[in-house]
């Protein structure tokens, strides 16, 4: 940093003004107007690809709004269908929810829903983090021979929160694929 | 040039905008640890440190953060106090590089006030990051300040600065300090001979005294002769700038002050448009009218998973350990009484609580990862919406997040609220956030009683904490604190990826204060019940014939309605000296550990018993500490004591009615 600020010392005040509007300058219109381009681009966003991400969203969360929705409807009914307990459900449910925002921005037009779609793939990817390590925790304590797990099994622990995350995977890699979308940038420091 | 400098104290106070970082820099400069939270408001009280430069020895003191030389709460008092009464040789005006125009507001006032000034950025990489390019030479130029681009999360520029405060030091530079226009320049000019000269900051307080700034005016009045005079002059004055004006003087001023600062800013700084951040995407859902709340409560249950599922077998190894310890004692030690007081006493009570450090650490990493994320003061804003419908105000809920950790700082915390009643009432709700000492007392008993659905009961009772504080300050506002809450103006700082030294540290830090509690309040609680529990010589140990046993009996008619007998009577009397002596106390009493702890406590009590047991561990009264800390903060012992007999009456309330409703709805 002191290097930047000896380089700038030698020249005169609104040169390195100017300079450093000409740099902001390049990099605007390098990456399109109104982007961070390495975090979102909304430039390629025409109204007939929102409508696709819409409905592609959309079905990312179906399966998270269903088996949320059975997950606490059947435990408040006494039916241990699904593993995992209704709080589970009711994350699994915020989080169908989060994407439909998405959707309903983005069927609409507005570009902002993009954020929707940034917290509920962050979202799934946390509590999948969760849920994974919740199983291997009564894995160590099946190995321990704690008698609560004494009849484990993996099944036990496999909540839906672990397999629907590849919906919002698979709905990540094609953000990410098409330009509109890349987690890793500004916020987060390493890169997905 | 100053005297020899082998002998030479320089003393720089760390003054800015809260959450701009000034505790990173006071620790980089210091090499101490404070505690760092990417919020506003972690520092409450002033902090000292020092370090040694080049044969200097400089004091470095880390002050409260303020948005300007006003003094309206408690913290902004003892920074401005300390600026303009104590007068360091140096202040460093750390600012937020990506937030300038903002933070240069105190910068000016900094300027008016005369001291010898140096401006840090801080944060210049969030700057860059945010396209906003900062021309330092030019804005030295400006302000008549010297300039130091900083990056203190990882040390960039803290050389420098070390380097330029010496040099600030021998050769202050002539500062610019901003002009008003004429109005206000003529009214300065007229009334600075009325005040006593002491050297420096005469304009800075008569711009103060036109701004209508009631303590220094108070404070001015009782130590000048023509007090009376000078309380005429500026109301006329403060007239005459209202009527060239057209805006009250206050106003005009900060007006000028704004102006003035574009004026800055267009000279120095260039910023990319448009730019969409992290920040602003993940605050689209984070303060989400509809979406915030839930997306909180999720978290917060993601947190407590976290301390209870995932530290369960960690928990498991270490409670093996002393398990197989005890063990051994009892068969190896003689005499019969020492290996009881060492297996029984001491292990059952010190051991029992140290095998709740895995889930005391995760705890403390989670927190800290929702704080130095910057997701807390989100969490506060949404909660807001809710809070001030109920009466209470937004920035309470701050001291109540920080009550899971402990409630001492939590109480401490309310010292950001502004209005007295606002913070009186926070310091009252403050005690029912479920502090970490709680917490072994949920998971030995929930691990008993409710082991297959643990981490979403130890919510409800977190969430109950929190919904007893909101109940709780609903009717104190109603009884005590008449009127609204003043309104919530906070700072949202920008999101950061937590640094893993940050979250290890303060892990590390809260892990050994609970391991310090075990090695010695714990330890001698343990001993004081292992006495208790074995005499009279001849008694069964922990029997009802000990004088534990005797003691329990004697005060067991309170719980009696709720159906607890004697040995959770006594657990939680010690609890009072600290909360997981509880947990220590049904070790010793119950004399066994682990699955046989479990099934001894399912004799005690039936799960509806055990849950209004925890809700009683929750609400009843405040440890010793959190009390100290009340009295303190109140300096009153009437509200200190009523903290105290509310606590105690609203628990034995609710744990009645959990009781009732349960036995009502065919529970047990």
């Amino acid at each position: 940093m002191k290097k930047i600020i000896d380089d700038k010392k030698d020249a005169s005040e609104k040169e390195v003004l100017d300079e450093t509007k000409k740099e902001i300058d390049e990099r605007s219109s390098s990456h399109g107007k109104n982007t961070d381009a390495s975090l979102v681009n909304l430039t390629l966003l025409s109204p007939e690809k929102m409508h696709n991400i819409a409905i592609i969203s959309t079905v990312v969360s179906i399966p998270y709004l269903i088996t949320g929705l059975i997950q606490v409807i059947f435990y408040l009914l006494g039916k241990d269908i699904i593993p995992g307990d209704p709080i589970a459900g009711f994350v699994l449910v915020l989080i169908g929810i989060i994407f439909l925002y998405g959707a309903m921005d983005f069927m609409e037009n507005i570009q902002e829903g993009i954020a929707f779609y940034y917290m509920g793939i962050i979202l799934s990817f946390i509590f999948f983090i969760l849920f994974v390590l919740i199983l291997i925790a009564d894995w160590m304590e099946f190995l321990l021979g704690n008698e609560d797990f004494s009849g484990w099994s993996p099944q036990d622990d496999m909540v839906p929160g672990i397999y629907l995350v590849i919906f919002p995977l698979i709905f990540y890699i094609y953000l990410r694929k098409s330009g509109i979308l890349r987690l890793g940038h500004t916020f987060m420091r390493w890169e997905l | 040039m100053k005297s020899d400098p082998s002998d030479k104290r320089i003393t720089v106070s760390l003054v800015g905008n809260p959450n701009v970082g000034k505790t990173v820099v006071f620790n980089r400069l210091t090499g101490l640890r404070q505690h760092v939270g990417n919020w506003p408001g972690v520092t409450v009280e002033k902090k000292t440190g020092s370090y040694r430069y080049m044969n200097y020895n400089i004091d470095v003191i880390d002050l409260p953060g303020i948005y300007s030389l006003s003094a309206y709460s408690p913290d902004e008092v003892i920074a401005r106090e300390y600026i303009a009464v104590e007068r360091p040789d140096i202040v460093a005006d750390i600012a937020d590089a990506s937030n300038i125009e903002r933070n240069l507001y105190l910068t000016l006032q900094l300027m008016e006030l005369g001291v010898p000034l140096i401006l840090v950025l801080n944060m210049w990489d969030s700057a860059e990051t945010n396209g906003i390019k900062i021309n330092v030479d030019a804005l030295e130029k400006e302000l008549g300040v010297p300039v130091v681009p900083m990056i203190a999360t990882t040390g960039k520029g803290v050389e420098e600065l070390k380097e330029k405060l010496i040099e600030l030091y021998h050769h202050p530079m002539e500062m610019h300090p901003m002009t008003f226009s004429e109005p206000i320049e003529k009214e300065i000019r007229e009334l600075t001979p009325l005040l006593e000269p002491h050297g420096m900051g005469e304009r800075w307080k008569i711009i103060k005294l036109l701004e209508g700034d009631t303590a220094l005016l108070t404070h001015i009045m009782d130590h000048v002769k023509n007090g009376e005079e000078l309380l005429s002059r500026i109301k006329a004055a403060r007239k005459a700038i209202e009527a060239s004006c057209g805006m009250d003087a206050e106003t005009t001023i900060a007006d000028e002050r704004y102006t003035y600062i574009e004026k800055i800013i267009s000279k120095t700084v260039v910023k990319e448009e448009n730019i969409i951040t992290a920040t602003d995407l993940l605050d689209h859902v984070f303060t989400h009218p509809h979406l915030g709340i839930p997306v909180f409560l999720a978290l917060l249950w993601l947190t407590f998973q976290m301390t209870f599922t995932v530290a369960a077998p960690l928990m498991d190894i270490i409670d093996l350990f002393f398990g197989f310890l005890g063990d051994s004692i009892r068969s190896q030690i003689n005499p019969p009484w020492l290996a009881s007081l060492m297996a029984d006493g001491i292990i059952g009570g010190v051991g029992f609580v140290i095998v709740f450090v895995p889930n005391i650490f995760i705890l403390f990493g989670m927190i800290a990862l929702l704080e130095d994320s910057g997701y807390l003061s989100r969490a506060a804003f949404v909660m807001d919406r809710v809070m001030h419908r109920l009466g209470l105000h937004g920035k309470s809920f701050i001291p109540l997040m920080m009550g899971f950790g402990c409630n001492v700082p939590a109480v401490m915390a309310t010292r950001t609220l502004e209005n007295q009643d606002d913070r009186l009432l926070t310091i009252l709700i403050s005690p029912f956030a479920s502090c970490s000492a709680r917490l072994p007392v949920y998971i030995l008993l929930t691990g008993a009683f409710f082991s297959s659905h643990q981490g979403t009961v130890i919510f409800s009772l977190y969430l109950m904490g929190i919904m007893v504080a909101i109940g709780s300050g609903m009717l104190f506002r109603r009884l005590f604190f008449h009127g609204e809450p003043s309104p919530f103006v906070m700072e949202m700082p920008p999101y950061k990826l937590p640094e893993p030294s940050s979250v290890i540290k303060k892990m590390w830090e809260n892990a050994s204060l609970f391991l310090k509690k075990a090695g010695t309040i714990i330890f001698a609680g343990s001993v004081i019940i292992w006495l208790l529990a074995s005499y009279p010589p001849g008694v069964d140990y922990a029997s009802e014939d000990s004088l534990v046993g005797a003691i329990g009996h004697a005060l067991s008619p309170i719980l009696a309605p709720l159906g607890l007998g004697w040995k959770e009577t006594v657990a939680l009397i010690f609890g009072i000296i600290a909360k997981e002596l509880v947990v220590g106390t049904f070790g010793s009493l119950m004399n066994a550990s682990g699955d046989a702890l479990t099934s001894a406590l399912q004799g005690e009590m039936t799960p509806l018993q055990a849950y209004a047991f925890m809700v009683i561990t929750l609400i009843y009264m405040p440890c010793l500490a959190t009390l100290a800390a009340i009295k303190k903060e109140t300096g009153s012992w009437k509200w200190t004591l009523f903290s105290l007999v509310y606590g105690i009456a609203l628990a034995w309330l609710m744990a009645f009615s959990i009781i009732t409703i349960g036995h009502l709805a065919g529970y047990r």
